[in-house]
Order: C-alpha cells, then structure tokens, then sequence
C-alpha cells in the first residue's frame, strides 16, 4: 500500500525533488464511539406510579421515574463522516429494565448544493429547540411539563428532513419533515406510515462579542390512529384524530467576551400550544368495564422559561419554571378525563450541578411539583457522565 | 512577489511559521485523501519543508473561487491574519473566534453556521483543537465546498509534523489531543525562529499556552 503511494508521488511532475510528505498523524478512521452513564437518586414525596396531570391524558414514560435509587438510561452513541456526502448516526439507549431501543439511527448529506442538507432515518423532530436534546444534554433532571404533556417528553420518529440555510449573514434556516407517526403526539402510523408533517424557521445571530441567540417557530401537523395514553401498560386509552402543535422557543446565551468556559448564562423559553380533534375511547381494552368512545375536541398549551448561570468554572445553578393550562375542551362521555379541576399545572425547579470536565456531570435538582392539586416535592441527586468520542452538541 | 510575501509574512505575523522541525517527517503516505494529496504536491513545488504552509494556501486559494472576493472562515484570528497576508485586497477573511476566547470551548453559535454557509473556504488549526464545534457548524451549514475532503476544507495541523503526540490516551490526564499539540499557532520557538532575536515579549506571553495539554 505504501509504495502505491510513493508510486503517485513520482508520477508527480516535481516530484524528483521531494521530500518525503510530512507525517500526519491520525486520529484514527474509525466513528466517535460515546456511552453515556446515568444514574438517579430520586426522593418523590408523591408516588410516581400514580402520575397524572388533571386534564392532560399522558403518554408512555412520562412518570417522574422511581424513587430511590435507579439506574438512567445508558446511551450508546456512534458516528462518523460516512464519506465525502454523507454523514451517520446511531444512538441506541438500553434502559435499566434491560430494554434496548433504537433512539436515532440516520443519515445526512454533506454535499447538496445551494444550502440544501437531507437527513434520512430515525430522528428526534427539529420541532422548538428542547425536542431534539438528548436526555444527557438537558440542563435538568426531566424535561419541561409542556414536553412531558403535549409531546410525552419528547418527539422522534422515522422519516425525512430536507432544511435550508439561506445565505446571509442573519442565520436563517427553514426546514420541513415528513414523518411515519408511529409515536406520540401521532401514534399508530397513520395514513400508511406518513402520520407527521412539520415545518421549522429559525433565526439566529450575535449582538456583539457576548451575546448570541436563536428563535424558530414550528408546527406539527400529525395524524393519530389509537394513540395510547393513560395508564398506558394496563389500561390504556386511545385516541384517533389530528393533533396540531405549533411552538415558539427562543434561546439567548451571553459569555464575557465570548469565552463560556469560565461564566456563560443561558435563557430559554419555548410555548407550546396544541389542538387535537377526534375519537377518543376510554379504556380502549375493557380491562375496568366497557370502553367508552366520544367525540374529542381540546385546545391546551404549556411553557417554561429557564435560566442557567455558570457562576464559576465547572459550577452551574439554573432555575426553570413551567406550565400548562387547558383552554377549549368538548369531551362528551369523557369529560371526566379532561377535567382540569380548576387546578393549573405547574412546578417550579432549581437546580446546581458540576462538571469536573465536559464528559462529567453531578447534579442536585429540587422541584416543587404542582402537575396536580395535591403538591409534592421531588428532589433528584443524580450523574451523567460520558465516555468516549463525543460529537458536539449544537447550540 | 512570492518571496517578498514570505517576507513580509514572517515579519507581520511570524508565530505563523510552524514547528516543520518536529521530527517525524518520514512514515508519510499513509492515508492520503485528496486534499492531503493536493497540499502535499503543493508543498513540492517548495524547495524546502520550512515556511511550506504559505504555499499550502497559495495553492488552496485558487481552488475555491475565481472572480469575486474568496470569502475565507478561519477558525482562530492567527490565521485570519496570514490569509489576509497572502490574499491581499482580493480576501474576506472571518475568524470564528478572538484572542480572548479559548479556542477549545466555543459553543455552535447561528452566526457561525451563517458565516459557514457562505465560506469558499475554511482554514482552521485542526489536530481536535476545534473538535468541540467545528464539525457540528459543518454539519449544520449546507455548505458542501467546506466540508472535510474537499479542496475548500484545510487543516493547518495536516501540512506539520505533529509534536507531542500521546501515546497513550486516557482522559484521567485531563482532555488531552489524541493527534498531538494541535497549538501550532502558539509556538514560542516559531514565534522567536520568526522574529529572529527581537521580540522576546510576545514569546514569553505565549509560552505559558505552549504547556497546555
């Protein structure tokens, strides 16, 4: 292999008087390989089994997790430059019940032309700026309660992004999915397989040396066919209908000089509003007597703002609140499901964490949790750390 | 004109002239992608090894554009000043970063995807120095000249013998570069081989740097 080379060296024209080219280590050929370790002590002074926001049937997985001691969720992270056009990347999460899942799996291009890139596989939407951080990138313990009720935390599937950078010096970026639907807010993979469309804009830019921000708007058009809620595991209830969901996020970062490594400050807001039409049975399986179907009609929104302060090296307190409130609501027979008691959901967290290096992070986070009339506390201990070759995580 | 640029170019901003002595020079062609290839035959047309990365952008900028201003994204201010050294009026060069800024730790702004999207070229140190956010703007700005491999696409630690290089990797030695020292446009000997005996200053303030894993 070598002398190949040597061999296109001489074919060069000049090449009679060359040095030998210059040693060039490399960092190797192969993906950045990443695993990402977690692990909660959690104190829930309300049960988490018994979960429920008044008002918002909930999707799978959107408990606050156990109490005690568990292990998170373990990240298993490649990827790599697939050639010149393309780029890949897998992410498979193994849960502490010894479940493996497929998280993300997708392709990019590198190479269209006129701002063009193309993203093809499973992926988690582009939907607002919280939807598509991974769970060890989320500056707390959970996500927002308007992720957690309008999106079941978050919403990935399978499909295709086609998105576009205009060419100015305003960060302008537009994109469109296309999407299968098979989880929530979708469910079922409706109109054969292509449930979901969204669409996204986002702005961004600098104002001075310090200070850099983003805005997008986005909207979710998705088709629903028995999307399970509930109890989900014993006895779940279904709807069948459209789910709309448009999101307003904005995000401002400011570090002196630009230079976050010593203090940096991050504050981050999104609203979601949500409007969903259709059938909606309860207790689809009969498991407590004979489902009940009803005409559903409901219009619901969340938002949270949160900051983050970076006070000294490796020392981080944040501070979030979030909510949800429910507006229009026709749910005949089901009405008792979407009654909101009069209550509006809501919490309140602050959280301190430190990160001896970027693979490594300790967190304490105390939330006052008020999702329902009876208000609890929860206050989680917790680590994520990372080992390997971690791609960078975007803005 | 050539060696009057070279000149010029180790007076005005000589901690630009790179450690090309750091041994290792032989075991090359091994992995030789196309730009490698195209820097490397670049270098040839040098008669010697030293001040040898001028050249490698010499004949990387005619690559990129042709008529209008070669619209330039230099990862650190160091070499936003050799393009515009080598350019001349007929460069728009734009550094991602300031002095002030610690060139490990920068975050994927928008504005930096913006400038990305329009670059005709990226030249940047490379050697996992900007692995913390270069590669997500690339990813991020659709812009298919700049991307690794491609002629619009240079590392400055892919023309230099690499020194310092680990040969063991273990993060309890805290964030170390696998590829090694990838601070090439700190180095205190350049800067004094550059300046010959004067300036000693600008040496002693960047040597502190020079130790940094």
């Amino acid at each position: 292999m070598r002398y190949c080379h040597q061999l296109l060296w001489l074919l060069l024209p000049l090449a009679a008087q060359a040095e030998e080219p210059v040693a060039r280590p490399r960092a190797g050929f192969n993906p950045d390989i990443s695993l990402i370790l977690s692990g909660t002590a959690a104190h829930l002074s309300n049960d988490p089994d018994a979960y429920a926001i008044p008002g918002f049937p909930l999707g799978a997985e959107t408990s606050p997790g156990p109490r005690g001691l568990s292990l998170g969720e373990s990240e298993l992270v490649m990827s790599a430059n697939v050639d010149d056009l393309f780029y890949g990347q897998f992410t498979a999460v193994l849960s502490p019940e010894n479940e493996v899942e497929v998280e993300e799996a997708f392709v990019q291009t590198l190479g269209l032309p006129a701002g063009l890139m193309l993203r093809a596989g499973r992926f988690f939407s582009g939907i607002g700026y919280l939807n598509d951080q991974h769970p060890h990138a989320w500056d707390f313990a959970d996500t927002a309660l308007s992720h957690r009720a309008l999106l079941a935390n978050q919403y990935g599937d399978d499909g295709v992004r086609l998105s576009w950078v205009a060419p100015a010096d305003l960060f302008i970026e537009l994109g469109g999915e296309w999407l299968r639907g098979a989880n929530f807010p979708a469910g079922g993979a409706g109109n054969d397989g292509q449930g979901v469309v969204t669409a996204f804009a986002r702005v961004g830019g600098d104002v001075g040396v310090s200070h850099a921000w983003r805005a997008g708007l986005s909207l979710l058009r998705a088709q629903a066919e028995g999307r399970e809620s509930g109890a989900v595991d014993t006895a779940p209830d279904a709807f069948r209908g459209a789910s709309r969901v448009a999101i307003a996020d904005v995000v401002w970062k400011w570090a002196p000089q630009g230079n976050a490594k010593e203090r940096n400050f991050k504050l981050q807001a999104e609203y979601l509003w949500r409007e969903e039409h259709g059938l909606f049975t309860a207790d689809v399986n009969g498991v407590n007597g004979a489902p009940v179907t009803d005409a559903l009609q409901s219009t619901q929104s969340g938002w949270y703002v949160q900051g983050v302060y970076q006070f000294m090296p490796q020392w981080r307190a944040g501070l979030r609140y979030d909510q949800l409130r429910s507006h229009d609501l026709a749910a005949g027979a089901n009405a008792a499901l979407f009654d909101a008691q009069g209550h509006v959901p809501r919490r309140a967290s602050v959280m301190l964490d430190w990160s001896r290096s970027e693979f490594s992070r300790l967190r304490l986070q105390v939330t006052r949790d008020r999702s329902a009339p009876d208000s609890g506390s929860e206050v989680f201990l917790q680590y994520v750390m990372n080992l390997g070759a971690h791609g960078a995580h975007a803005f | 004109m050539k060696n009057r640029k070279l000149t010029l170019l180790r007076q005005t901003t000589p901690s630009l002239t790179l450690p090309l002595e750091g041994g290792g020079k032989g075991g090359g062609g091994s992995a030789s992608g196309r730009r490698r290839f195209r820097a490397a035959r670049c270098l040839f047309l040098h008669e010697g090894m030293r001040g040898a990365l001028p050249f490698v952008f010499l004949c990387l900028l005619p690559f990129a554009a042709v008529s209008a201003d070669l619209r330039v994204f230099a990862c650190e201010p160091e070499w936003k000043a050799l393009v515009e050294e080598l350019g001349g009026g007929e460069v728009e060069a734009f550094s991602a970063t300031t002095a002030l800024q610690d060139p490990h730790r920068i975050e994927a702004r928008p504005s930096l995807i913006a400038k990305l999207r329009r670059a005709d070229l990226v030249v940047c140190t490379g050697a996992g120095l900007e692995s913390g956010w270069l590669p997500q703007l690339l990813r991020s700005s659709g812009n298919g000249q700049v991307q690794p491999g491609q002629p619009g696409y240079f590392e400055a630690a892919s023309a230099v013998a690499m020194i310092e290089v680990p040969v063991s990797v273990d993060r309890a030695q805290g964030d170390i570069h696998p590829a090694g020292n990838p601070h090439l446009h700190l180095d205190a000997r350049n800067i004094a081989r550059g300046r010959g005996a004067g300036r000693p200053i600008g040496a002693a303030r960047s040597a502190p740097r020079r130790t940094l894993p």
